[in-house]
């Protein structure tokens, strides 16, 4: 230990030399209100801590507000799943079944169009299949994809598809969701894939290599995210996670093969992800 | 400003109900501190907010093991959370390096980037590399001194020991810094 570092009243001279220069003042400042002494240590440490004022960031609002969004729906979700342990006990002799699925589904459009939408659309925002606001997201999926103008925009819609798939797979693992949600997820995802694929190699056979392009970057930046996922995925639903992670291989190998042969794409095999494979278990 | 512990302890008991609005009000209360944090150790915003969601998420999923009654405490196990996290993306990082030109295309960029955001950018992931190199304790001080502004009793609460060991690890921390970045052939 230097003698230095044992000195109480150099340390407060430090500290208060640091916080001073971290706000802007002059060095010079600080060292005229201290003993001579202190000046070459204090002169040798301090500008580090101006440098140091500069590392840590502050979260941009739009993050902030985004997190919150999404906290909060978990924490609803939270709410629900611990209201329907016992809920579900009591009524499911009578309750659950299709006919209040479709109930559900009727109330949510109902709700749609009583709240205006936009709420709504919001809070289904972090939802996992199994929330009634799922239905929302999926929806307003559908209906993104309906709008969308061209072969290229459906191949975009399709990406976010695989983006907002990606999201719910982490939330449903990060929330220990059941296997049979991140199984639905996981089928959604390789459903979305797989039409993208098609239709980008359809339009790379008509001249447009763009899309597959975008197609391949959207596999791999999935597959990235999946290896990420499959090592914190508990062990029930690892298996899903590298069933997912092989049949997005084979699309990547679908978009390359294409695109090393002549009439890349002409000669398509639509890959159907069946459920079963995704599940582990046939149906 | 600081709520008086029993308001804390009172937010977390309903936060631990799933309780809404006492979740979100603890949120906003702590993450800014954590953002920053994370911040401090890892170069790209990409990375510090998915880092800071998968903080949140997991004190969520943990909420009930929380024994924290005031702030510190919380902020105690929320920092506690982010140093878990951040030793796993680190440990993934090392499996997976990420490939240069990958990196360099998530720098947080405006295009084109002027020259004075390229320095500044530069001159942050050079202190953060030489964060890197001081030991756990010294880097838990000199964050929680410059990024989180916390004064020597707060600082000394949060790393978990005296004013003096605190005032002794932040001189040999300054100390260390001051030759890891005056060095000519700098940090890697």
């Amino acid at each position: 230990m230097t003698t230095w570092e044992s000195n109480a009243s150099f340390a407060a001279a430090l500290d208060a030399c640091c916080q001073r220069v971290k706000n802007g003042e002059p060095l010079e400042d600080c060292l005229a209100d201290y003993p001579a002494a202190y000046h070459s240590e204090l002169t040798r440490l301090v500008p580090v801590a101006g440098r140091l004022a500069k590392v840590g960031q502050d979260p941009t609002p739009a993050f902030q507000a985004r997190l919150e969004r999404q906290l909060l729906t978990a924490v609803a979700e939270e709410q629900r799943r611990q209201r329907v342990g016992w809920l579900s006990r009591l009524l499911s002799s009578f309750l659950l079944g299709p006919v209040a699925r479709i109930a559900t589904i009727v109330a949510v459009v109902f709700v749609i169009i009583i709240a205006g939408g936009y709420g709504v659309v919001n809070a289904s925002d972090n939802t996992l299949p199994g929330n009634p606001l799922y239905y929302v997201k999926v929806v307003r999926e559908s209906a993104a994809m309906a709008l969308a103008r061209d072969g290229s925009a459906k191949v975009g819609v399709n990406a976010n598809q695989i983006a907002e798939r990606g999201h719910e797979l982490k939330l449903a693992i990060q929330l220990r969701a059941s296997p049979r949600t991140v199984q639905s997820v996981a089928l959604r995802l390789a459903q979305a894939t797989n039409q993208m694929v098609n239709l980008a190699l359809e339009l790379r056979t008509n001249g447009n290599p763009q899309p597959a392009n975008r197609a391949l970057a959207t596999i791999r930046t999935m597959q990235q995210r999946l290896d990420v996922l499959i090592g914190q995925a508990s062990p029930a639903d690892r298996p899903t996670l590298e069933r997912l992670r092989a049949f997005l291989s084979q699309e990547e190998q679908r978009l390359e093969t294409s695109s090393r042969q002549p009439g890349a794409g002409r000669s398509l095999t639509p890959l159907r992800p069946a459920q079963g494979k995704l599940s582990g278990h046939s149906k | 400003m600081r709520q008086a512990p029993e308001d804390v302890a009172a937010l977390i008991h309903r936060a631990k109900a799933y309780d809404q609005a006492a979740f979100a009000e603890l949120y906003r209360k702590t993450v800014g501190p954590v953002y920053r944090y994370l911040s401090a150790r890892v170069a790209r915003v990409e990375e510090a907010e998915e880092l800071t969601q998968d903080v949140f998420l997991a004190a969520l999923n943990g909420i009930q093991s929380l024994r924290a009654e005031d702030e510190a405490a919380l902020m105690s196990w929320l920092f506690q959370i982010a140093r878990n996290k951040l030793a796993d993306s680190l440990r993934r990082r090392y499996r997976q390096p990420v490939a240069p030109l990958e990196e360099a295309e998530d720098m947080p960029t405006e295009q084109p980037r002027p020259d004075e955001a390229a320095e500044a950018w530069e001159e942050q992931t050079e202190v953060r590399q030489a964060l890197d190199h001081l030991t756990s304790e010294q880097r838990e001080v000199i964050i929680c001194k410059y990024v989180l502004g916390y004064d020597n009793s707060q600082t000394a609460k949060q790393v978990g020991k005296n004013v003096n060991a605190v005032n002794q690890l932040h001189h040999r921390a300054l100390a260390s810094l001051h030759r890891l970045l005056s060095r000519p052939e700098k940090v890697s």
